[in-house]
Order: structure tokens, then sequence, then C-alpha cells
């Protein structure tokens, strides 16, 4: 497979993901006008390399400083693809980061870790600099 | 000159520290999303309130993106229809409101007002449940997005309030407002 990458813009994120070391991040801020037009290739992308995996761990590192409601939708259908993936036997973990001062991205990560049940969704604190 | 010195009067009066009127691409959106920041910092709004603001006023503009009955070509920049709003930010006491105004036809007028008073009956914890069952479900028909926009207003705000004023038989100017 090759690498994934889509430089960010104002509206959407940066996607970094590498076949290689499986380490899939996601930077920046999502309200793009076509939320599922831009993330089909992402999910695409991140089903085909699930098959591919094996035993493997795949790491999903999100740093979403700002989401609107259709990419919120988006990442929902990811989180539930990604656990019941994890259901059938795959090593996937979704790292959730926000900054401290962001209450909104820590309690809405809090929210799609709710609905999981087999996915391992690590809330992790970023502090100034 | 008294209709500019009477439009400045009431930007004034009213606190208003972002405003917009006229048609709106995604392109503009991110601008005015940018401007909207510098101000509310300049306006010393703290950082979880101004990120509240900037949520609802994402989604408020992104539904005038997607459903304005108001629409103007402009095939100079390749934009085939851009749909048209208006959109306000005022400080009212220690509060922030954020407005937006866009023609609707009138046969959604009854379908936005069950949609609202819906959500508006409900309290923060079955809201914060009712978005995650829409958030599960398809989106509705006839809706671009993910049908969340609303709840996510809600959610980020103390009060939600919406108005419908009848333009003419065929359309009526929706305008909502959440304060923050």
């Amino acid at each position: 497979m090759e690498r994934l990458v889509i430089a960010p813009t104002k509206s959407s994120p940066e996607i970094d993901f590498d076949p290689e070391t499986k380490i899939l991040s996601i930077t920046g801020a999502s309200y793009p006008e076509a939320a599922a037009r831009f993330y089909e290739p992402v999910m695409g992308w991140i089903e085909s390399l699930i098959e591919a995996s094996g035993d493997e761990l795949v790491s999903l590192n999100i740093r979403i400083h700002y989401f609107n409601s259709s990419t919120s939708k988006i990442f929902m259908d990811l989180f539930d693809m990604l656990d019941e993936a994890v259901q059938h036997g795959r090593k996937i973990e979704v790292n959730w980061y926000f900054h401290e001062e962001n209450d909104l991205a820590k309690e809405y990560g809090e929210d799609f870790r709710i609905d999981l049940t087999a996915l391992p969704f690590n809330l992790i604190e970023v502090g100034q600099g | 000159m008294t209709d500019i010195q009477g439009l400045i009067h009431y930007f004034m009066e009213n606190s208003i520290l972002f405003s917009f009127r006229g048609p709106l691409s995604q392109d503009l959106l991110e601008i005015l999303g940018n401007n909207l920041s510098r101000k509310l910092s300049e306006a010393n709004c703290n950082q979880k309130t101004a990120m509240r603001i900037f949520s609802v006023f994402v989604e408020q503009a992104q539904n005038v993106i997607r459903y304005s009955e108001e629409k103007v070509m402009d095939e100079t920049i390749g934009i085939h229809e851009m749909r048209t709003g208006v959109f306000f930010v005022r400080r009212c006491k220690e509060k922030f409101e954020v407005l937006s105004a866009n023609l609707v036809q009138q046969k959604q007028v009854l379908f936005l007002r069950e949609i609202l008073d819906g959500i508006k009956a409900l309290s923060p914890e079955e809201l914060a449940v009712a978005y995650r069952a829409r958030r599960r479900n398809p989106p509705p028909p006839g809706s671009k997005g993910a049908g969340l926009g609303f709840y996510e207003m809600a959610r980020h705000s103390e009060k939600l309030e919406y108005y419908f004023h009848e333009m003419d038989p065929e359309h009526s100017i929706f305008i909502i407002k959440a304060i923050i």
C-alpha cells in the first residue's frame, strides 16, 4: 500500500497514513463543505490497511482541535468500523489528543468513547508548549 | 448619508462584533471564521466560549451554504450557486448572541419548527443522547449534511431561539439565534 498524505487546508485536516509503521495521523481542523467526499478515500485506505494488517497494531492518532457536525458523523462511522474490526480480532487503537484548554475536544472524545465496545479509545491531554 | 449613519449607530448600539451579509462559499467561510476568531480574541472572550461561538457560526453558515433559498450565480469563480445569508455575533451583557438568517421555502417552515421544537424540549442529558442517536442514523431525506447541525448548536448554547417572518407566499425568513 502507498502512504496516504493529504495536505491540510483551513477547513480540512492533514492526513498522514504510513502503511509501514501503521501509524495514521489526522491533524488540524475539520469542517469541509462535503465531509463524506473528503473522508471517502481516507475510510477506504483504512479499510484496506486493516484487511492487510494481520496481527500488527494499527494506531490512529487524532489531533483535531475543531470539527463540524458532518465530520462528527463520519468519525462515528469510522470508529464503529474499527470497533467491529477489533471484535473480529484485529489490533487497533485510537489516540484522541486534546489541548488542556479545549474542553469541547475532550467532551467529544468522551462522547465517541461511550458507544464503543471493543476499540481502545485513549483520551490524551496535551499541555502548553 | 443618514442611512449609513443609522447603520453605524445600529452596529454600535447593538455591540455587534462580527457581521456578514451576502452569498457564502466554503472559501469565504474559512476567511470569515478566521476573522470571527480574531474579533473574539480582541474582545477578550475566553477560549471555551470562543470555541462554542465559532462552532455555532460554522454550523449556521454551512446550513446556509446548503439550504438558503436566496441564491446567486457566479460562474466567473466557478461557483454555480452561492447561497445567501446574514450573520451577526453580538455581545449582550455577559453573553454572546450568534445569529443567522436566510430565506427558506414556505413548505420547509413546518419541518424546521418541528425539529427545533423537539430539540428545545430536551434537557442537556436528553440532548446528548438524541445527538448520539441521530449521529448513528443515516441522514434524513432531503438533508445534505448529517442532520446534526441544529443539535450541535443546541449543545453549545445556553439557549436556542428561532423565528420565521413571511416574506411572500413562497418564502419566509428563518432566523436562528444561539445565546452562549
